[in-house]
């Protein structure tokens, strides 16, 4: 008993071939949005890369990009079937590779389905390297001169502007860091030489944040000296003053702009999927209509489309037992020679 | 005796009204690229007019659009016109209004190169508008209660166009922008500065935050650029540069910006000009 078996006329089997053909061209056009998403999500890894200690894993763009040109060329070869299918002689030559099509369909969507889950659950990795890369980067904020980070300092504050964050999980982070390069303090004045003492490591530390972090829209010029300390300013009360420097780390800014990033991408997949099983349903109906049909003769004919040709389990029985053909021919062979002695 | 007279048969016609069916729907084209160029150099004046809120170089995107759109309309009718232009019954409709579609024509092929002209000189104009507006901003930065938000525009500019002050970091030194309500008047440093010029306002040598250059690896002192720094801070040298201060004033900053936009501008619609002429001849479609 076939599977959800539809009849079909003439005008009914053009209106599916023209239908599917747009829903093909659809999927072609979905296929170069997942691939330029791919390429703009690679770009971006590679411009906060810095950020990140340059560890961090390109696994998802791309596998976006391949499976953006993978998706275009499938639904191009779909689309190309479709648009022969309704002559006879075109549809002829098609005919025998459309078995692999429909197998080569069902391993692409489990492909996507991965993609997808990826894109869901990297998001953990991408959090993670960026709280160890935002922690070297304010570490070495200060060495301009070291080869290999001269623009630490630029990228950091760049970014600090650019996603109104300041820190690691907060601007507290610049507390525990020399952020001034030893080249600009003046090592006779007293007040430095104090504090550089204060410490077991000898760095200069300082309740200040660099000028990145202040915020544009305070109403008060930007307090980034003395910041704990209530009374080295007029009118200034640390625990009320909200608006002077960004309170959000960069951490929250950054990942929160990545996972949002990455959600969408995934949606777009999982909608893939969707349409690429919608795809390969019309296509399987049209298939199977023009081949059921008894006259081929006589297009005006009709005939009877099909999802699948028996019930799910006697089709996924027929599958196990040719894969268990495929892996022990040598079981088969014997028990064909046994009758025979 | 006319001039440039030709002998068409009717498929020399028929071929010749699809080409200029083509070159009327090109010109539609050109003219909706207009509209979107006068649209985008709004968008631009917009993104700063807390610093350029009058001047000649406004009147540039409104007329734009219109020359866009009027362009749009013009060659539409002349499409349509140049299809009926095949069939004899159709085009007796279009006999009466021949004489003023070419005029329009004319007059929309003139006013392309007009505006062509107004951008360059808006372009030559925009420098006084540009000092009138940055001296004012810069005057009004402390006056958060009066005009909320021009502090936040005037650092973003700075920021974004990589520019303090009118011509240079000093100009900063000129004007009070710290407001009243943040200064300890009991302070004595307070009181000596607030003393030292006639018109009673803080002067001091420090620039706002937003002058700061991330790019230089100087921490940026934004305060005591005169005198000795920060005690912190060894001697700096004179030049902004090493002072991690932007090295350029936002009027130069704005005015290439603005110049280059309206140059490209005016390049464009010398272009669609140039295309407009070579194909104003609809004498052929009569």
């Amino acid at each position: 008993m076939p599977l959800m078996p539809v009849k079909f006329n003439l005008q009914k089997r053009v209106k599916l071939a023209q239908g599917l053909w747009m829903l093909y061209w659809v999927s072609v056009i979905v296929g170069i949005l997942i691939f330029s998403l791919g390429i703009f999500f690679k770009v971006e890894l590679r411009k906060r890369s810095e950020m990140m200690d340059n560890s961090e894993s390109h696994l998802v763009p791309n596998l976006l990009i391949l499976v953006g040109l993978l998706t275009c060329g499938f639904n191009a070869f779909g689309g190309k079937v479709c648009h022969d299918s309704l002559d006879p002689m075109k549809f002829a030559k098609w005919k025998p590779m459309l078995k692999q099509y429909f197998m080569a369909g069902l391993g692409f969507n489990v492909v996507l389905l991965v993609v997808a889950l990826l894109c869901f659950l990297m998001q953990f990795s991408v959090y993670l390297t960026l709280a160890d890369g935002l922690k070297y980067s304010i570490r070495f904020y200060k060495d301009t001169d070291t080869p290999g980070r001269c623009f630490m300092k630029r990228t950091l504050d760049m970014t600090q502007i650019e996603f109104r964050c300041c820190g690691n999980n907060n601007f507290r982070d610049w507390f525990e860091v020399q952020w001034i390069s030893n080249r600009y303090l003046d090592m006779s004045n007293d007040e430095v030489k104090d504090r550089v003492l204060s410490n077991v490591d000898g760095k200069y530390l300082m309740d200040s944040v660099p000028f990145s972090c202040c915020n544009p829209g305070s109403p008060r010029p930007c307090i980034q000296h003395h910041l704990t300390n209530s009374s080295a300013h007029y009118d200034y009360d640390l625990r009320s003053e909200e608006l002077n420097i960004w309170t959000r780390g960069c951490r929250e800014a950054l990942f929160s702009y990545f996972s949002y990033m990455m959600n969408s991408i995934g949606a777009l997949v999982i909608f893939t999927i969707l349409l690429e099983s919608a795809d390969m349903a019309g296509l399987k109906y049209l298939t199977t209509s023009l081949e059921a049909m008894a006259d081929p003769e006589n297009p005006e004919c009709e005939s009877e489309g099909w999802l699948l040709e028996k019930s799910v389990k006697e089709t996924i029985a027929e599958a196990l037992g040719k894969v268990k053909a495929l892996v022990k021919p040598n079981q088969v062979q014997e028990g064909g020679e046994a009758p025979a002695t | 005796m006319s001039l440039g007279r030709v002998v068409l048969t009717p498929s020399d016609r028929r071929s010749l009204a699809r080409v200029l069916v083509l070159l009327n729907w090109v010109s539609v084209v050109t003219g909706a690229v207009l509209v979107l160029v006068g649209v985008y150099l709004w968008v631009e004046l917009w993104r700063w007019e807390v610093v350029l809120s009058e001047g000649v170089v406004w009147a540039v995107p409104a007329v734009l659009v219109w020359t866009g759109l009027t362009a749009c309309v013009v060659n539409l009718t002349g499409a349509r016109l140049c299809l009926d232009a095949a069939d004899v019954n159709r085009f007796l409709r279009w006999k009466l209004a021949m004489a003023p579609y070419v005029g329009v024509s004319l007059l929309l092929t003139a006013g392309v190169l007009l505006v062509a002209a107004l951008c360059l000189v808006a372009a030559a104009r925009l420098d006084g508008a540009l000092e009138a507006g940055l001296s004012a901003a810069m005057r009004r930065y402390k006056d958060w209660d009066r005009h909320p938000g021009l502090k936040s525009r005037l650092d973003l500019l700075q920021i974004h166009m990589s520019c303090c002050g009118n011509v240079r970091y000093q100009d900063w030194f000129r004007v009070q922008w710290v407001p009243d309500r943040y200064l300890d008047r009991s302070d004595p440093g307070v009181r000596a500065r607030l003393s030292s010029n006639v018109i009673g306002q803080y002067l001091s040598d420090s620039v706002p935050f937003s002058c700061c250059d991330p790019a230089s690896p100087w921490p940026c002192p934004q305060t005591h650029l005169r005198s000795s720094p920060a005690p912190h801070f060894r001697s700096l040298a004179q030049s902004s540069r090493s002072l991690g201060l932007w090295g350029r004033g936002c009027r130069e900053a704005l005015e290439t910006h603005y110049s280059s936009i309206l140059h490209h501008i005016s390049l464009i619609a010398v272009g669609v000009w140039a295309f407009e002429v070579r194909h104003a001849h609809n004498a052929p479609c009569r």
